[in-house]
């Protein structure tokens, strides 16, 4: 070959470089194409599946009628309006509560701060459409609330995919937000109040705009799961189309893959948007007050004034999660709630129930081990090893978690019916699923924990005859042990409690409990999906108690919640 | 540490490892969870089977089997609408298979080369709230067309055909009782007095026995099991007649185990399985067993194969027309 590619010589030895690196560490390199072909067949591939069914006929020809029918009709285009209008709203509402309790546990010293950061958190055990369930009995037309004033309101439609969406996603704008507040030295709120400002002027000119980058990424965080929730929309959107419902119903409903795709495309592209802001803008920013320098700050409380709109708000918020979940046992115990209000334990006997929790559990703890064992080694790769390639990796193993289930399912069921690979129906397919879109969790928490640790340690290892394996054994992955326990944990949390992409993977005998919740809400059988939510809450809560004091029996500490 | 990453590693291919043996029947159905709990125990206690059932609405199922072509996940759907029956044997999606168990039930509820057979039929239903008709001085209604008065408007719930074997039937009904002209324009009219359309067929009923509305377009069980749970449901038959399903059982073409799946068809067909169904069903298809309804409705006579094929044309101008 005559014709060489023209290479600048900087770029060629940086390549031969990284490629006589690779060379001399085979085994690692070995790791990494494993790790690369999973992301690229379990996350990537799916992805592409659904964009190239977008541009299909039934039949399997290319065509670019499909989008030319999304604009065309207007039951298509509508659920993307609906959809986006539903995720601002949200995040509006969502992102200013957050910011309420941030501001409650961490700049006042009121003595409900404790109790009302544990109702703001409750919502994460449950799965989202919980709150959808008790709207329904409470703010139903000629629901509790209808019945107790005598009113004619029917809370379905806006009003409560809005509330519903906004208690279901509270928890974790909240952490977001209250780890930014947290982080903030009180120094400069100080310095604004010695100089005289209220504390109306100090949380405007000095607390927001410091913590912007904090409530900007829990904004992208509510928005991207405000569209891709399912449930929701679903139970009380009072037959509203909205993307991520719709697309499901078109592909199980009418057995349309092509326009289900469609719709899935919609719903990847402000995902994948508001993803990339965050990725390329609000990554690693932050506006860091605290320095090694010693700083003693009082920390700045909220003038009265200021202190009582945020104790109403976060008390008005924290009765309608607490009532909601109060709703749910009540409903559990219930023959039938407000008809025949009598006890009863019947709705516990569901043998079809117990199966799918059991199954929920089997699928949660396999998904859990497999996503942050996976993480970790990410994370090991990503930071410790000069690999070709390693921010696709990366960038991979997140996209996992920014692409809406919806768009997942739709591609595990486009891809893993046919040959060569069929796994539908199969326990393998559910925790490969929910691994590979959680995956990122433990790789992050890795990645930041190998920032805060010197390579030193592990350079003395090898200096003294380690091998790279024994050495990442022996002494890397006891000190990830915090990150895969946060891997474990989320995953496993959002495993029991996910919809959004198994909904289009469960088979006979392989049902999960949060699936069937829904399915029983949307029958209307109350009383059956309330007594499984409350088992299931209880094993979620169960299981992370146990977690918990496993961890403290072996030393590690938990991230997060 | 590292013990839990071993250990809980072993335990996730563990799980993914774990697979049906041959005792193993999968059955889709789109039967009610509750009755299918009691049908299943029976079909375990009468054969020994191993069963594994996956409910989901019945054009969720057919959506379903249509995209698993050549590898459907389940052995035999029990429980589907005879149109999709007839869609399904013609697609060659289906296994033959001449049960002697049958002989007992007329031609007019069995295939002739034995791809489906039919164990029970249902059909459509008006359902009031009497408490609210009462409160609201609303009268009984009496027949489709009366479901047209402005007095109902906001107070009528039904199904949405997309997803519900029930709405598809009542709007496959209307289509052939009025011809497509006359039954777009009710359509359009009943539309102003409908509150909300919901994705399963039973839901209706269950909202207006709460009271959340006064009338539910739905089936004859959703409203008789929920009357005898209390809820102070009334059944009403319009006098134009209502559309019925026969609801069938198949085996499907490729099913992993055929010889379970000729048992449970065996097993569907016979005397104490009807008699078991007969306590949930309206009307059960085996001669001389009485089943739920003790009246015979007015039944109109439906053509389930031209519904079938007509569902896409229909569904797209539904849509158009009335999907917010």
């Amino acid at each position: 070959m005559s014709t060489a590619v023209a290479v600048s010589p900087r770029c060629r030895t940086g390549w031969a470089e990284v490629a006589r690196r690779a060379a001399r560490e085979p085994g690692t390199l070995l790791v990494a194409v494993g790790l690369g072909l999973l992301l690229l067949l379990f996350v990537l591939w799916p992805i592409g599946a659904v964009l190239v069914q977008s541009f299909r006929t039934r039949t399997g020809e290319f065509t670019l009628r499909n989008y030319g029918d999304f604009f065309a009709h207007r039951f298509y285009y509508r659920a993307l309006l609906n959809s986006l209008i539903l995720a601002a709203a949200t995040t509006v509402v969502v992102v200013t509560l957050g910011l309420a309790f941030a501001l409650l546990t961490t700049r006042t010293r009121s003595p409900l701060r404790r109790p009302l950061r544990w109702v703001a958190l409750l919502p994460l055990v449950a799965p989202p459409f919980l709150f959808s369930l008790s709207l329904i009995i409470l703010g139903g037309r000629r629901g509790l609330v209808a019945q107790a004033l005598g009113l004619d309101v029917n809370i379905k439609g806006w009003p409560g995919v809005l509330i519903a969406q906004a208690v279901a996603f509270l928890p974790l704008a909240y952490l977001v937000i209250e780890n930014v507040l947290v982080s903030l030295s009180g120094t400069l709120e100080d310095a604004a109040a010695d100089l005289g400002a209220d504390p109306w002027t100090t949380l405007r000119t000095i607390t927001v705009p410091l913590a912007l980058p904090g409530l900007v990424k829990a904004g992208l965080l509510v928005f991207i799961l405000s569209l891709a929730d399912f449930g929701n929309p679903m139970l009380i959107g009072g037959g509203r189309g909205f993307l991520a419902t719709d697309a499901y119903l078109l592909l199980i409903g009418e057995q349309n893959a092509p326009m289900a795709s469609v719709l899935a495309v919609f719903l990847l592209v402000p995902a994948l948007g508001a993803f990339a802001v965050h990725h390329l803008f609000l990554r690693g920013r932050s506006f860091t007050t605290i320095t090694g320098m010693p700083a003693v700050a009082r920390r700045q409380e909220l003038g009265p004034v200021l202190r009582g709109l945020v104790l109403g708000v976060c008390l008005a918020a924290a009765l309608v999660v607490a009532a909601t979940f109060a709703l749910v046992v009540l409903g559990a115990f219930t023959e039938v709630l407000l008809i025949r209000n009598r006890f009863t334990l019947e709705h516990f006997r569901s043998p079809i129930g117990w199966a799918a929790l059991q199954t929920s559990l089997r699928m949660s703890l396999g998904a859990a081990a497999l996503s942050a064992g996976l993480g970790i080694v990410l994370a090991y790769l990503v930071t410790r090893r000069q690999l070709p390639g390693r921010a696709v990796l990366e960038l991979a193993a997140l996209l996992g978690l920014a692409v809406p289930g919806t768009v997942m399912g739709i591609g595990y069921i486009l891809l893993f019916n046919t040959p060569p690979l069929v796994l539908t129906g199969t326990l393998a397919l559910l925790i490969l699923n929910t691994a590979f879109r959680e995956v990122s969790v433990g790789m992050e928490a890795g990645i930041s924990k190998l920032h805060q640790l010197d390579p030193s340690l592990e350079e003395a290892s090898r200096g003294l005859g380690a091998g790279l394996l024994t050495t990442f054994w022996r002494v890397v992955l006891p000190l990830l042990g915090s990150a895969f326990a946060a891997g474990f944990v989320y995953t496993f949390m959002v495993g029991m409690i996910t919809v959004s992409a198994v909904v289009f993977l469960v088979a006979p005998g392989m049902n999960l409990a949060a699936v069937y919740i829904l399915n029983l809400a949307e029958t209307g059988a109350l009383g059956l999906a309330c007594a499984l939510s409350v088992v299931l809450i209880a094993v979620v809560v169960g299981c992370l108690g146990l977690l918990r004091l496993l961890a403290r029996r072996t030393g590690l500490v938990l991230g997060g919640a | 540490m590292i013990p839990i990453v071993v250990l809980s590693l072993g335990l996730a291919v563990l799980g993914m490892t774990a697979r049906a043996d041959a005792q193993t029947v999968r059955i889709y159905t789109h039967n009610d969870e509750k009755e299918m709990e009691a049908f299943v125990a029976d079909l375990r206690a009468a054969t020994g089977l191993d069963v594994q059932v996956l409910r989901m609405s019945s054009n969720e199922l057919r959506a379903r089997v249509v995209a698993e072509k050549g590898n459907i996940g389940a052995d035999l759907q029990w429980g589907m609408p005879n149109s999709h029956a007839l869609l399904a044997k013609r697609e060659g999606l289906l296994e033959p298979y001449r049960s002697r168990e049958w002989d007992a039930v007329p031609g007019q509820f069995k295939d002739a080369e034995g791809h489906w057979y039919g164990w029970s039929y249902w059909f459509n239903a008006i359902a009031v709230n009497t408490e609210i008709l009462q409160k609201k001085g609303l009268p009984r209604p009496r027949s489709w067309a009366d479901l047209l008065d402005p007095r109902w408007k906001g107070e009528i719930v039904m199904p949405n055909p997309g997803t519900s074997g029930t709405a598809y039937l009542v709007v496959a009904t209307l289509m052939q009782l009025m011809g497509p002209e006359r039954a777009w324009d009710y359509l359009t009219r009943l539309d102003r007095n409908v509150a909300e359309y919901t994705k399963s067929g039973s839901a209706p009923a269950e909202q207006v026995g709460r009271g959340q509305y006064a009338l539910a377009i739905t089936w004859d069980q959703a409203v008789i099991t929920r009357k005898a749970k209390g809820y102070p449901l009334e059944l009403i038959i319009p006098e134009e007649g209502v559309g019925f399903d026969l609801d069938s059982i198949a085996i499907f073409r490729g099913a992993r185990n055929l010889a379970a799946a000729r048992k449970v068809v065996d097993y569907v067909g016979s005397e104490r399985g009807m008699r078991l169904f007969a306590q949930h069903r309206s009307k059960v298809t085996r001669p001389g067993i009485a089943a739920l309804v003790p009246f015979d409705p007015k039944l109109f006579p439906y053509d389930a194969a031209r519904a079938g094929e007509e569902q896409d044309r229909i569904m797209l101008e539904w849509k158009t027309r009335f999907q917010k």
